[in-house]
């Protein structure tokens, strides 16, 4: 599907929920595959979101600003025995958007982001 | 690797192949952030006693369903790191070339000024100040214009051969200042000098 540049896919504004609901938790900060089960739950899903249309997403939101990343401290990693993390966390910009999508119009576009 | 494994090893190969001849960071965090999915996939499911069998159907299903996404990824990756070589090749051609440029003007730029040389006797002898001051200014001109050429010819210090070339571009304007075209060589000294000027190093950071 060729989107409009700008424009968050029900996908994108999924993840940012997931990650807005993240902030109310302990720790916003969430990994890939921890987003991908909570998106999951979030749905009602039982399958898992596909390794590359994730990653995808969460670069492109990334991109625009609406996630923050970080790798995770190596030391951790290792003391914990397995490979480090690469963290995200929404942004408030992606607090924004996320705003923006609810109050949209069913039938009008998906809101718009301007890349970071 | 045996049918357990399967879905991990597919995986795998799989980015290992849609992430080659990619810039090497975004090729190794797309493989890591996979390793580190996998990893906490295949510990979800020891901890929930899922079953091998079924972790590795789902891997499976994960990698099938975002191969798609994965080789639009990978196009733009491409297309982003290919439109910034080409930007610093053509970049780096531009700027050597106009480098070159700027001092073989800048030498023309000499000659007219150099012409004034056999002038310089007989106007001294001459009544004519003015023509002596002329003749002097442009000569003057002229060395700078020289130093500017040599300065920049040794690229030791360029920004003095800019400072130098920048001063002494009016230099055949003035030498045969009867003659208009030079004022346009002139100019063009001008533009060369401070198109091919370094530049000051830049704090932004190299794209991935």
């Amino acid at each position: 599907m060729r989107r409009k540049p700008g424009v968050l896919l029900p996908l994108e504004l999924d993840i940012l929920a997931v990650f807005a609901s993240a902030l109310n938790s302990t720790d916003p900060w969430l990994h890939g595959y921890g987003l991908a089960r909570q998106l999951a739950e979030h749905k009602g899903a039982r399958q898992l979101t596909a390794h590359g249309t994730l990653y995808k997403a969460l670069g492109r939101l990334a991109d625009a600003g609406l996630l923050e990343q970080e790798w995770e401290d190596p030391d951790i990693a290792t003391v914990a025995g397995r490979p480090r993390r690469r963290l995200y966390r929404i942004t408030g910009l992606g607090q924004v958007a996320i705003v923006d999508g609810q109050t949209a119009p069913e039938s009008s576009a998906a809101p718009r982001v301007s890349p970071a | 690797m045996n049918a357990v494994g399967s879905g991990v090893w597919l995986c795998r190969r799989w980015a290992r192949l849609y992430t080659r001849n990619l810039p090497t960071a975004a090729a190794a965090d797309r493989r890591d952030e996979l390793e580190s999915d996998l990893w906490e996939h295949g510990n979800d499911v020891a901890l929930h006693s899922t079953g091998h069998r079924r972790y590795q159907l789902e891997v499976v299903v994960r990698v099938l369903l975002g191969a798609p996404a994965d080789i639009a990824w990978r196009r733009a990756v491409r297309a982003q790191s290919q439109s910034l070589r080409k930007g610093v090749i053509m970049n780096g051609y531009i700027r050597r070339h106009s480098h070159d440029f700027a001092i073989a003007l800048a030498a023309l730029g000499v000659m007219p000024g150099m012409s004034l040389l056999v002038l310089l006797g007989s106007a001294g002898d001459s009544d004519s100040r003015n023509e002596l001051y002329w003749v002097l200014s442009a000569l003057a001109l002229s060395a700078v214009l020289l130093s500017g050429v040599i300065v920049r010819a040794k690229k030791t210090r360029p920004r003095i051969g800019t400072a130098l070339l920048v001063v002494g571009a009016p230099a055949p304007a003035v030498a045969w200042f009867w003659f208009p075209p030079l004022y346009l060589l002139s100019l063009a000294i001008l533009v060369a000098a401070l198109l091919s000027a370094p530049r000051r190093p830049s704090n932004i950071p190299a794209p991935i």
